[in-house]
């Protein structure tokens, strides 16, 4: 299990594709495309470069922010979360520039909350709402095109911290 | 009878017609009203539309004053900040194209606006990288560019201001053209009720002549008459009908209802007889005194149920067959509704949506207005002091809450006459009218100290103070800009001087702001270039008077000013966001300092301030380190002095800092202690190395009072803690035995030693090392 380093928590699909987690460096520079994953005091720094390297679920939905419908890719969040975290109450997703969002895990598990970091098959960079951007499928659930959710649809993602 | 046929005939044609008509003239005013309604929420709607394009907006501003203070930093040369510049570069270009708006930008005209703007501002942020990517920041040819990213940002929020108020224009706009259709369709109702009334009449002249004919014909003449009254008694109006001297001779059911008085009761009595209104019966005096109408009149007539509705009123001659009148036809419709509609349309024009007060457009129109008048009067800007963290702690509906609590007793403790406003988010201006010499210092002394007392929202209680800037017109035509502008430079410094200030304007006012914008590019620029230094000023033990350590202080001596004190030049670096390179700065200059006396055989214990602005931030810690780690000196030499406004705001970040600090092995002082806060509760939870007794009360212990007993107090205090404490600004022997005999332990001031260049320090350790070794 070349994955596994240090008892690590290692991702479901990551498992699957040959991505093996990086070495934990806080010091990185701030711009690196990587998304912080927090949980029980381990932090699981997901790379870009490895994600994309692994399947991609693509998402056709609007957004309140672009005009005409957008095609996502990426994965959807439940995914990449080690399972046992999807017991945790909520999510709290905190963006490169200092914006935070609290999201209910409910979210995640019955509305299918979005990561992607591709959008019209390009990936996205900072100055376009990159490298992360949490989407809901307001396309296909028109119940959630509802403002409370649009402030929860946190682009440029940098860490995500679970419970 | 064989008149019956051919009039019933006539009669059901007419009736049709007629009732459609007036189906449709109901369908019109119903549909007037919905169309009212349809405004208000629309209006409602783009109110939501304007404020998320001046959120976007306002976004853009914060990103780039983000970049500007890394800017500035880097400038200055923190590599830190350097090294995150094309981050923030690039969060300020997403939020940069993120003003596109999408789908939503054609509804915020601050988005429009903007929209228009983008490629120039595009071109601004290339050239911006262009800049950074070819080597280190150059303020000079960075700063425009910034300006040409600025300038369009400030002026889109200006227009998101303007356009409110367009908005609120139109809203008026088209509740007036909704009444004109109303008018229409009111008159429209009356010609139908008039024919309607016009049938009635024939319908039981008729039945009347036909009942001495026959049976029969009552029979009609019943049914004929109860389907018209039906559809008159379904009319949205009051219609009733007169004889010739002025007596009911018919009432439809929403006369009665608005009267409170039964059709029966009504009949064969004149109004006046009925103790009816009268104000509602002018329209049928002048009707019977001069036989015509006239156009339809509003009146204000009181209700049976009470209070004072308006009726839009009409009266209509009824002529017999050789023009005599015969009767007369009043139709009135209520138009309450409508006129309270427009009046709120009028209001919101000039008011403020959350608080109910005037807002910037009417106060500028008051401002005019009275400076076309020769009274007296004073301007008054009102800032409440870091209402962003209220709204970020408490949440933005305390934020509301707040701002309506503070609107309401700001208006509490105006006189009568004198006007409040509220101009922007957390501003308010209140104009102080027919002041004498004196007053306004007066007022904006009791609105500072009123404002500032603590807020009972909902179940919590919030505290916030008010920053007062006011300026004057005692004589001459000063424009509106210009006084609002003095009140805003008066404003500023005020908030200089620290939060619940009040300051009224000066003319060196603005020669100040201007010096001081232009300090502030030249400390930047001594910083760079190592203008500053250090001196030291001894500290010694009582009351042997051996040296235990030493201050580091900042020094500045400008190449034409000549020396600045760092009383004016640390709050001007910290307004320019230079805090942190200064820090760093000293930090290293003095740690090196340390290092060399120790190489020299001397362990000098070295003291450093720290503004209570960069404790508790995330990048201090790490410079401390840093700088500890670098220089290799003993962290015990080195000690961090804190001022007590530190603690204000019970931050935790702080207090984990100043842990974090003492864990190193570095000590903590709590510099001008007594000056700052009230509360010492912080104490309890925040241990402390050290306590500096503020200058002031050293002072007072030549002039009696209370200060030898404050300064016990401190020093037991202080004991009890664990703590040693310094007496600062000692100048005179008997303060020395003073605070000899109230047990102090530590004295510094110009008594025993100025501050004074590093190569000095060495005499003084000197003369401590045999005595301490003694």
């Amino acid at each position: 299990m070349p994955a596994e380093r240090s008892g690590r928590r290692v991702l479901p699909w990551a498992r699957r594709s040959a991505f093996s987690l990086p070495l934990l460096s806080l010091a990185r520079p701030a711009q690196a495309a990587m998304l912080d994953l927090r949980w029980r005091d381990e932090v699981t720094p997901l790379e870009l470069a490895a994600l994309d390297a692994g399947p991609r679920q693509t998402l056709t939905t609007h957004t309140p922010w672009t005009s005409g419908p957008q095609q996502f890719e990426g994965t959807a969040l439940r995914l990449v979360l080690p399972l046992a975290a999807t017991a945790s109450p909520r999510l709290l997703v905190a963006a490169l520039d200092d914006h935070r969002a609290d999201i209910p895990m409910a979210d995640v598990t019955e509305h299918g909350l979005f990561l992607a970091w591709r959008r019209n098959a390009a990936l996205m960079p900072v100055r376009d709402r990159g490298p992360f951007w949490l989407v809901y499928p307001w396309a296909d659930h028109p119940t959630l095109d509802r403002p409370e959710f649009h402030c929860r649809s946190v682009w440029q993602v940098r860490a995500i911290q679970l419970g | 009878m064989e008149k019956i046929g051919p009039l019933r005939g006539v009669l059901n044609g007419w009736r049709t017609a007629a009732m459609a008509a007036a189906l449709l003239c109901i369908a019109i005013v119903g549909g007037l009203g919905m169309g009212l309604q349809h405004m208000v929420q629309r209006h409602h709607q783009e109110t939501e539309q304007n404020r998320w394009g001046f959120l976007q907006v306002t976004h853009a501003q914060i990103e780039l004053h983000r970049f500007s203070a890394h800017l500035a930093r880097a400038a200055a040369g923190d590599a830190e900040a350097r090294a995150e510049l094309p981050l923030r570069l690039d969060l300020l270009w997403g939020r940069i194209n993120q003003l596109d708006g999408g789908q939503h930008r054609e509804d915020s005209p601050a988005l429009r606006q903007l929209h228009a703007e983008q490629p120039a501002m595009q071109q601004a942020l290339q050239a911006l990288e262009t800049q950074l990517n070819a080597g280190p920041p150059q303020l000079a040819s960075l700063l425009p560019l910034l300006s040409r990213l600025e300038a369009p940002l400030q002026a889109a929020t200006q227009v998101a201001h303007e356009r409110r108020q367009d908005r609120v224009r139109q809203h008026l706009l088209d509740i007036a053209s909704q009444l004109h259709w109303f008018s229409i369709g009111f008159l429209l109702l009356t010609a139908a009720t008039a024919v309607l009334v016009a049938l009635l009449a024939i319908a039981s002249h008729r039945a009347q002549a036909a009942r001495l004919r026959a049976e029969a014909a009552s029979a009609e003449a019943r049914e004929a008459n109860s389907t018209l009254r039906s559809v008159i008694d379904g009319v949205p109006a009051l219609v009733s009908a007169f004889d010739a001297q002025g007596r009911y001779v018919f009432a439809n059911h929403s006369v009665c209802a608005y009267s409170g008085r039964t059709e029966a009761e009504l009949v064969g009595r004149s109004p006046t007889e009925l103790g009816l209104p009268e104000t509602i019966e002018a329209p049928l005096r002048r009707l019977q005194a001069t036989g015509c109408a006239g156009p339809p009149e509003e009146l204000s007539v009181p209700h049976a149920a009470g209070g004072m509705r308006r009726l839009l009123v009409t009266v209509a001659p009824l002529h017999d067959a050789t023009g005599v009148l015969t009767g007369m036809l009043r139709i009135s419709m209520d138009v309450t509704a409508q006129r309270a509609a427009e009046h709120e349309a009028r209001h919101l024009h000039d008011h403020d949506a959350l608080t109910g007060l005037p807002n910037r457009a009417r106060f500028g129109r008051e401002l005019s207005g009275i400076l076309a008048t020769p009274e007296t009067f004073a301007l008054h800007l009102i800032d409440l002091d870091q209402f962003r963290l209220i709204n970020d702690t408490h949440g933005h509906a305390t934020g509301d809450a707040l701002l309506i609590a503070f609107g309401r007793r700001l208006r509490g403790m105006l006189r009568p006459g004198d006007e409040v406003a509220r101009l922007a988010a957390d501003e308010f201006a209140v104009l102080q009218r027919n002041t004498k010499p004196g007053d306004t210092l007066a007022l904006a002394a009791r609105m500072a100290q009123a404002l500032g007392q603590p807020y009972q929202l909902g179940g919590s209680i919030v505290r916030c103070t008010a920053s007062i800037g006011a300026s004057e017109r005692a004589t001459g035509q000063p424009s509106p800009e210009t006084l609002l502008a003095q009140a805003e430079l008066a404003l500023r410094e005020a908030r200089r001087e620290g939060s619940g200030r009040f300051s009224l304007f000066r003319p060196e006012l603005e020669s100040e702001a201007s010096e001081r914008r232009a300090l502030q590019a030249e400390l930047a620029a001594a910083l760079r270039n190592d203008e500053l230094h250090l001196a030291f000023q001894p500290k010694f033990t009582i009351p042997d008077r051996l040296m235990t350590g030493v201050e580091a202080l900042l020094r500045w001596n400008h190449p034409q000013r000549g020396a600045i004190s760092p009383g004016v030049f640390v709050p001007l670096a910290e307004e320019a966001g230079l805090a942190l390179p200064l820090a760093r700065y000293v930090l290293q200059r003095a740690t090196r300092q340390a290092m060399q006396w120790q190489a020299a055989g001397h362990a000098i214990p070295v003291a450093v301030n720290l503004s209570a602005e960069l404790i508790g931030l995330g990048t201090t810690m790490p410079l401390v380190r840093e700088t500890l780690r670098e220089s290799g000196l003993p962290a015990h030499l080195l000690e961090i002095e804190v001022t007590e406004s530190t603690f204000i705001g019970d931050s935790q970040a702080a207090r984990d800092m100043l842990a974090g600090l003492r864990a190193m092995g570095i000590r903590v002082g709590l510099d001008d202690f007594g000056t700052g806060f009230s509360s010492l509760a912080y104490l309890q939870d925040m241990p402390v190395d050290v306590i500096k007794i503020d200058r002031s009360f050293v002072n007072g212990l030549d002039l009696g009072g209370a200060a030898p007993r404050i300064v016990e107090t401190v020093v037991r205090l202080a004991h009890g803690l664990g703590a040693s404490v310094v007496a600062e600004g000692v100048e005179t022997e008997t303060q020395l035995l003073a605070l000899a005999a109230l047990g102090c332990d530590v004295a510094q001031g110009f008594l025993l030693a100025r501050p004074v260049p590093p190569e000095q320090i060495l005499a003084f350790a000197e003369a401590a090392r045999p005595a301490s070794a003694a």
